[in-house]
């Protein structure tokens, strides 16, 4: 953006007059109060003040400095290009407010957004870094200066006094707001745990912060101890709420005992006597009823007494004769035993007798005879299979018929007759002997003497065998051994039989007890002897229980006799009880009724007894409770649980208004340290040669070093190697290297785009060396951007060069 | 004969109000004056009764001066009959001395306190025939109220107008989420078939059908925004009822909610409590908006106007933010100076924006 022209029509003190401007260099020469200042002050009014503004506000204040006096409107036009393209603005403050530009094109905007936001298009920076760098009295830069150098903590290096000089250009200090936000943050924060949402320490209402106390937690305090306000009030409430319930209740209970003690009170005395004499008729009715019962069972039991002695002896008697019973069937009993026990032996001794004669008949074959027998048996049957164990087959015919006697072994000899030519066939073991008439053959199977001596050893056992059967008078040895056993059994027979009538004689014998029994005579017959005893039993039972009753009712009446005497007495006395009973009933009667809901006078007392102790206790628990409720009450709080709810509310609100607040301003502060901990170390360090550059052509090589400490311009250092402190430069020089900076930061916002830098007086100070080397520098700078001075000093506008850059004001209108 | 009635509740004499310090006095002193004010307008009436559906007093322990001036007040009543419901700021303990004893102590023949739980017939005493049908409350919470008592229409007692007097919360009307305050229902009301209802406890006025709710006379908080007023009833003899408002407060509370988007708003504001009635209101007042930085000044301005014309500024909440784009911090701050950069990055996010508003107001400061 390149400014051709400015024109005032009017403008402040001028009332009508054009400046032409070229794109470099541009020198505005006039003494003071000439209106240089109007010019740049025309300038940022054209370029930034609105025509419109709230009465008042800064830009309505603003706007009334630049009315003419003589007038009530002023107008400014500014042409300028923009790449070579032309706008025209115009602005009108006052009475006649307008806005309007033009536009390449012809195009004429009107309406102040548009405009405002073309202006925003075309200018070279924002309107803030118009104002404050590239449109800023010269003054300002040694304020900046002064700025770097009392911030110790923001400028380290040169490029950080650099990034310090772009951060603070707005004349706002870093430090200041730090100082200024760190103070709000402590107003805000100080004692509150802002991580935990709490105190610091926890500390509630019960142990507060009194000191340095911030304002979130005063709120929290407030809200806190309001809320315990609230609960104490609450608890308050309540609790008198439950005593007055209390009190009411034991008054309510109070009213209603009173009221029965009251209505009740009239019938306690006949209630008292009524208890007396219903006792007194109770214990009348009772003797009264025991009257008419004994008076009924006297005669009773006297009767009964007599039933019971005339009873007595037949019940006696019968006793006696059961007794001589008893005694008779006792004794037959004993001779029915003698009797059946000389039976038994009889019939035994009967037995016996057979037995005996049976052993006596029984042939004896002793074991040996027996197993003799059966040895010889067995030794003959040997002898014989021996004989047999040959086979002898004879046949013959005989010529004519025979006559033959066969014996086969020791068989007996068989007579036949043989027919003449009949073949005949003999068959036996060892030994066929054949005779006729005419002859005997013998034929023999084996040695015949072998034969002969197994027959004549067969012949003698047979012998001995019929011995010994004969002698034992059997047939054969089967028959010994059945006969041996037909003895033995009946010996066993006849022992058993001595045995059984050994144990029924006992310690006697048979002749004696047969002489006993004949003794006892005749047999007797006689009752069953469980019968009789049965039947005593009984008996003497009947008489032992006759026995007792008796003794009772003679007891029972010489009871009787003992309490009335005699019937006469008993049946006056109860004359005399019925007699009191009615006159009882009659003063009972006569007394006052008791309450309808009560029948018994003792129950009545005792009801009346109990409410009045209850009466008693409900007074005693009713002063207790009114002393509590007094003493309660006397610490009445001063706001009701109503009031501190709202007030809770409104403390609840005011804590997160200020919790809100609070937070902005921490959201500020995190903001703040990211941005100042940001790097930007490449884009200060460009500037930081720029800077070190302009510095040296500046002084015309006499520092070449600008130096720095840990904290700030420390100072320059000279060709030789000497450093000067800043504080030892001379006015010039810290001018020189103000304006250097103001140059170098000019570049750095212009750094993208065409425009213009407006100085006043630049060169103020210097010696005339440094004057010629800063001129060059401007003019150098001019060779680039849009530059236009302002100077009274006519020497200054001098070093500029020759006069096509030189605009010269006389004065305000001339 | 007609049965002209002045109707009203919670006047809560005594209240002490020391959350408004600056004016605890007035307002205090105020609740005196509506009371006096419904009782002339009840004696202009020729009102027959007068009736206090409790909380007369706002504590059982208000001073004796303030029982004697509210008995010098209703003592001036000209009608047959004040009648008084023990509420549950001033519940009744029968038969024990409290507030009520030291009430009736001080009262002429025409004060009645409804101090029981049974009917208050007025004929043979008053020559009026109406029965009275109270529910005194005897503590300040509970959670069962006092018109259970009341007897069917078959057992009471005939006269021609039967007057149910309680006090507690009504379903529908009042808000009591927990229940504590003698809660009714509009059906429990219409079972008693009464012919009116008058009830206390709600501080705004309400009415349907035959149940009124006269509401406090004088407001005395934020939650009761209305003038204060009390009822005026006129039964006539054929059932109807008849009636009417009857203003009676002197102070207003209001909590104004604004928002201003431009300084003709904040005039537009400002003019409005510039009106006379606002000189007896109590104002909160929250403004939120957005305004020009042009217009932001004035914001200040228009809390003193409204602070200069009400009777009392409260609290004035302001969340109005000033309109700060990019554009306003380029217009107002170099590019790449530390407040440049940090609105800027508070300019992004619409959360920073009370951050934004801070820092931009810290910045100023530091500027000027």
């Amino acid at each position: 953006m390149i400014i051709q022209q400015i024109t005032l029509k009017p403008f402040a003190g001028i009332a009508n007059k054009t400046l032409q401007l070229q794109s470099g260099l541009n020198v505005i020469l006039g003494p003071n109060e000439a209106g240089k200042s109007t010019f740049f002050r025309a300038v940022q009014c054209a370029l930034f003040l609105p025509v419109k503004a709230r009465k008042n506000s800064r830009e309505w204040i603003e706007a009334q400095r630049i009315i003419p006096v003589d007038g009530d409107t002023a107008t400014v036009e500014l042409r300028f290009t923009l790449r070579d393209k032309p706008y025209v603005l115009e602005k009108s403050w006052g009475a006649f407010q307008e806005t309007k530009l033009e536009i390449p094109g012809g195009t004429v905007l009107r309406d102040p957004d548009s405009i405002d936001t073309t202006l925003g298009h075309v200018l070279p920076a924002p309107e803030a870094t118009c104002r404050s760098v590239l449109m800023a009295h010269q003054g300002g830069l040694p304020e900046t200066l002064r700025h770097i150098e009392s911030d110790g903590t923001t400028a380290g290096s040169l490029g950080d006094m650099l990034r310090s000089a772009v951060r603070e250009t707005d004349g706002i200090s870093v430090e200041a707001f730090k100082e200024k936000l760190d103070a709000e943050y402590k107003r805000y924060f100080s004692r509150w745990d802002r991580l935990h949402e709490c105190p610091e320490n926890n500390r509630g209402i019960n142990k507060p912060y009194v000191k340095d106390v911030g304002e979130v937690l005063g709120a929290y305090y407030t809200m806190e101890r309001t809320k315990a306000a609230l609960e104490q009030v609450r608890k308050y409430e309540e609790e008198r709420d439950r005593l007055v319930t209390g009190i009411a209740h034991v008054r309510a209970a109070m009213d209603e005992h009173e009221r029965f003690l009251e209505k009740n009170r009239p019938v306690l005395e006949s209630a008292r006597e009524r208890r007396t004499l219903e006792a007194e008729r109770e214990a009348q009715k009772a003797g009264l009823t025991t009257m008419q019962a004994d008076n009924e069972r006297w005669p009773v039991a006297e009767m009964e007494s007599a039933r019971i002695r005339g009873q007595l002896p037949e019940l006696e008697d019968k006793l006696e004769r059961l007794i001589g019973e008893q005694e008779t069937a006792e004794h037959s009993a004993t001779t029915a035993s003698l009797r059946e026990q000389l039976s038994k032996a009889t019939a035994v001794k009967e037995s016996l007798k057979k037995a005996e004669t049976v052993l006596r008949d029984a042939p004896c074959v002793t074991g040996d005879q027996i197993e003799s027998i059966r040895s010889l048996g067995e030794r003959v049957s040997r002898l014989e299979a021996s004989m047999k164990a040959g086979k002898l087959t004879l046949a013959f015919t005989p010529r004519r018929s025979c006559p033959v006697r066969v014996r086969r072994d020791l068989a007996e000899a068989q007579d036949s007759t043989i027919a003449a030519e009949e073949e005949s066939t003999i068959q036996a073991g060892r030994r066929i002997t054949l005779e006729t008439e005419d002859w005997s053959l013998i034929v023999t199977s084996g040695d015949p003497a072998d034969v002969e001596e197994l027959q004549a050893e067969l012949e003698r056992a047979r012998g001995e065998l019929t011995s010994l059967l004969t002698t034992c008078k059997v047939g054969s040895y089967e028959e010994a051994r059945d006969k041996a056993a037909a003895y033995a059994t009946a010996h066993q027979e006849v022992a058993s039989q001595q045995k059984t009538l050994a144990l029924i004689l006992g310690d006697t014998d048979y002749t004696k007890l047969m002489e006993r029994v004949e003794a006892l005579g005749p047999r007797s017959e006689t009752r069953p002897l469980s019968e009789i005893v049965q039947e005593r039993t009984e008996a003497v039972h009947a008489h032992k229980e006759a026995m007792r009753r008796e003794r009772e009712l003679i007891a029972e009446i010489e009871s009787l006799q003992e309490t009335y005497t005699d019937k006469m007495s008993l049946l006056l006395k109860v004359a005399e009880t019925a007699t009191r009973e009615k006159s009882l009933r009659e003063s009972i009667d006569s007394l006052a009724p008791l309450p309808p809901d009560c029948t018994d006078p003792s129950a009545f007392l005792e009801k009346f007894s109990a409410m009045e102790n209850e009466f008693r206790s409900l007074q005693q628990r009713h002063t207790e409770l009114s002393l509590k409720r007094a003493g309660l009450e006397g610490s009445e709080p001063e706001e009701s649980s109503e009031d501190l709810e709202t007030a809770l509310v409104e403390a609840n609100e005011r804590l997160r208004n200020i919790r809100r607040k609070a937070e902005a301003v921490a959201r500020i502060a995190e903001v703040s340290d990211r941005i100042l901990s940001e790097s930007d170390t490449d884009t200060f360090a460009q500037l930081e040669r720029e800077l070190v550059q302009t510095t040296t052509a500046m002084t015309r090589g006499k520092y070449e070093e600008i130096t720095m400490n840990d904290a700030f311009l420390q100072g320059v250092v000279r060709p030789d190697g000497a450093a000067v402190e800043y504080d030892l430069l001379s006015g010039g020089t810290k001018d020189a290297i103000a304006l250097a900076l103001r140059l170098t930061i000019a570049s750095y916002f212009l750094r993208s785009s065409g425009g213009f830098l407006f100085l006043d007086d630049p060169l103020v100070d210097m010696d005339p060396d440094r004057q010629a080397a800063a001129a060059k520098l401007l003019a150098s700078f001019a060779s680039k951007k849009q530059l236009i001075i302002f100077t009274c000093h006519p020497s200054h506008a001098r070093l500029f060069g020759d006069g096509e850059n030189l605009i010269v004001f006389r004065g305000p209108n001339a | 004969m007609p049965l002209t009635i002045l109707a009203t509740s919670d006047i809560h004499l005594g209240m002490k109000f020391t959350g408004y310090p600056e004016i605890q006095e007035e307002l205090a002193q105020a609740r005196f004056s509506a009371l006096q004010k419904l009782v002339t307008q009840a004696n202009e009436h020729d009102c027959d009764v007068f009736i206090i559906a409790g909380d007369l007093f706002d504590r059982l322990s208000v001073t004796k001066r303030d029982i004697l001036q509210a008995r010098q007040i209703l003592g001036e009543f000209q009608g047959a009959l004040v009648a008084v419901l023990p509420g549950n700021h001033d519940f009744i303990s029968p038969g024990e001395s409290d507030l009520w004893s030291r009430f009736s102590e001080s009262t002429a023949g025409n004060v009645l306190v409804l101090a029981h739980q049974n009917p208050y017939p007025l004929m043979s005493s008053l020559d009026i025939d109406a029965c009275l049908y109270p529910g005194p409350c005897t503590s300040k919470h509970s959670s069962v109220n006092t018109i259970d008592w009341i007897p069917p229409k078959t057992d009471r007692d005939s006269c021609r107008f039967h007057i149910g007097i309680a006090h507690g919360s009504l379903q529908g009307l009042s808000p009591d989420i927990q229940g504590n305050y003698f809660p009714m229902t509009p059906e429990e009301l219409r079972k008693h078939e009464l012919d009116l209802w008058l009830l206390g406890h709600t501080h705004r006025p309400w009415s349907q059908g035959n149940v009124y709710n006269p509401g406090t006379p004088e407001p005395d908080g934020f939650d009761c925004d209305h003038q204060g007023s009390a009822v005026l009833i006129q039964m006539q003899e054929n059932g109807s009822i008849e009636s009417q408002s009857v203003p009676c407060g002197t102070y207003l509370f209001e909590h104004a909610s604004e928002t201003v988007e431009s300084v003709s708003d904040i005039n537009r504001i400002a003019s409005h409590f510039r009106r006379e009635s606002y000189q007896r209101t109590i104002l909160k007042m929250t403004v939120d908006g957005r305004l020009s930085k042009t217009d932001y000044d004035a914001l200040g301005e228009l809390r003193a106007a409204v602070e200069e014309n009400v009777k009392h500024l409260y609290s004035f909440q302001s969340h109005v933010r000033e309109e700060i784009s990019s554009g306003d911090i380029d217009a107002e701050f170099t590019e790449g100076s530390f407040p440049h950069r940090l609105l800027t990055a508070l300019c992004n996010d619409p959360e920073d924006a009370e951050a934004l508003q801070t820092a931009y107001q810290l910045l100023g400061e530091i500027r000027s």
